[in-house]
């Protein structure tokens, strides 16, 4: 399936879930925010939400800033 | 004042008994100091210490995936130590505001606790100040405590406190032009006005702006450029922890009137 993640093209062999989709990018879960589609998915739900082709995720972390 | 200890007046001020409170929260220091543009993760973590600080600012970005192995900004800041403020840098509308601040929830770190930025204009980064009461708004409804960031024009912070922000932050001068506490005159009436804290977040440029600030009667000052931009940030924090204390105490001690002529400090010659 092809998504966009963080404003870039990707493709995956599989279906993925949101959870699925943060195992895949090494991505540290418990540090990361996710929307789908300008959705906000809740960590209880991302195991749950199932991700469609051309679906647009954000993940999003907390960096230096003032 | 302890008992057998005569050294404890001329101590740092009795901050437990002058405890900065921010929606119910209390802290001791009233600096807050922002995470980013320090030149490593290491060195903003000894900045944060030697300020002395209990808050510290983070925003929020997209992961960056080509930077795998970076290190992560949560490693250098113990959430047991420091109450982490997520800010909704880089925002340009109430909207984009309104969704880093839940993004920010998601996050689990700010205990509710959002400091609110809607800019107006990419040069000067001024406060977009309708944008931040409309986003203040909606976040207040939706149970954030939103600390909001602010033009230093006593209506607009009004405005804001009406809304039902925990906090108002005007501006000293835009963010990271180390120009000071432009306007001290209005930070004076913001304080006059308003009930909820008022913390001067922005333009500190040395550590004397953050005197200048508390000694206005300033609850609390921000600032992230004034210690990350400086030659030896190191040693500016630890200033700036002195120059926040020192303002602090010397609010409180009231100052003397200034008069326009002399008075002598010293009985008249008589001999």
């Amino acid at each position: 399936m092809r998504l966009i993640v963080n404003g870039e093209e990707r493709w995956f062999d599989r279906p993925l879930t949101a959870a699925s989709l943060l195992e895949a990018l090494q991505a540290p879960a418990a540090r990361v925010a996710v929307m789908v589609n300008d959705e906000i998915i809740k960590r209880d739900q991302r195991a749950q939400r199932h991700l469609a082709d051309g679906d647009r995720v954000e993940l999003i972390h907390m960096v230096g800033g003032g | 004042m302890k008992e057998g200890t005569a050294a404890s007046a001329f101590e740092g001020p009795a901050s437990h008994d002058d405890p900065l409170v921010i929606a119910g929260r209390k802290f001791h220091s009233r600096l807050l100091v922002g995470t980013g543009k320090y030149s490593s993760l290491e060195l903003m973590a000894q900045c944060l210490e030697a300020s002395g600080t209990e808050i510290v600012t983070v925003a929020l970005r997209r992961i960056d995936f080509s930077q795998k192995g970076e290190k992560n900004l949560l490693d250098f800041i113990d959430p047991a130590r420091y109450a982490i403020l997520p800010n909704t840098a880089g925002c340009y509308t109430a909207q984009d505001a309104i969704k880093i601040a839940r993004l920010a929830r998601e996050l689990e770190l700010g205990d509710n606790m959002v400091k609110l930025e809607v800019i107006g204009d990419e040069k000067t980064l001024m406060p977009d100040v309708v944008g931040t009461v409309e986003a203040a708004r909606v976040l207040i409804h939706e149970g954030f405590i939103v600390m909001a960031y602010t033009n230093d024009d006593v209506v607009t912070a009004k405005r804001l406190e009406e809304a039902g922000v925990a906090a108002v932050m005007p501006l000293g001068s835009p963010i990271g032009s180390g120009r000071g506490i432009l306007n001290p005159t209005n930070i004076r009436l913001i304080l006059e006005a308003v009930s909820v804290p008022v913390l001067v977040d922005a333009g500190v440029g040395q550590a004397s702006d953050v005197a200048i600030a508390m000694e206005l009667g300033a609850d609390a000052v921000l600032l992230n450029t004034g210690i990350a931009g400086a030659k030896d940030p190191l040693k500016m924090a630890v200033a700036m922890r002195k120059a926040c204390e020192a303002g602090r105490l010397s609010f409180l001690a009231g100052r003397i009137p200034k008069k326009l002529y002399a008075t002598a400090s010293s009985p008249i010659l008589d001999f």
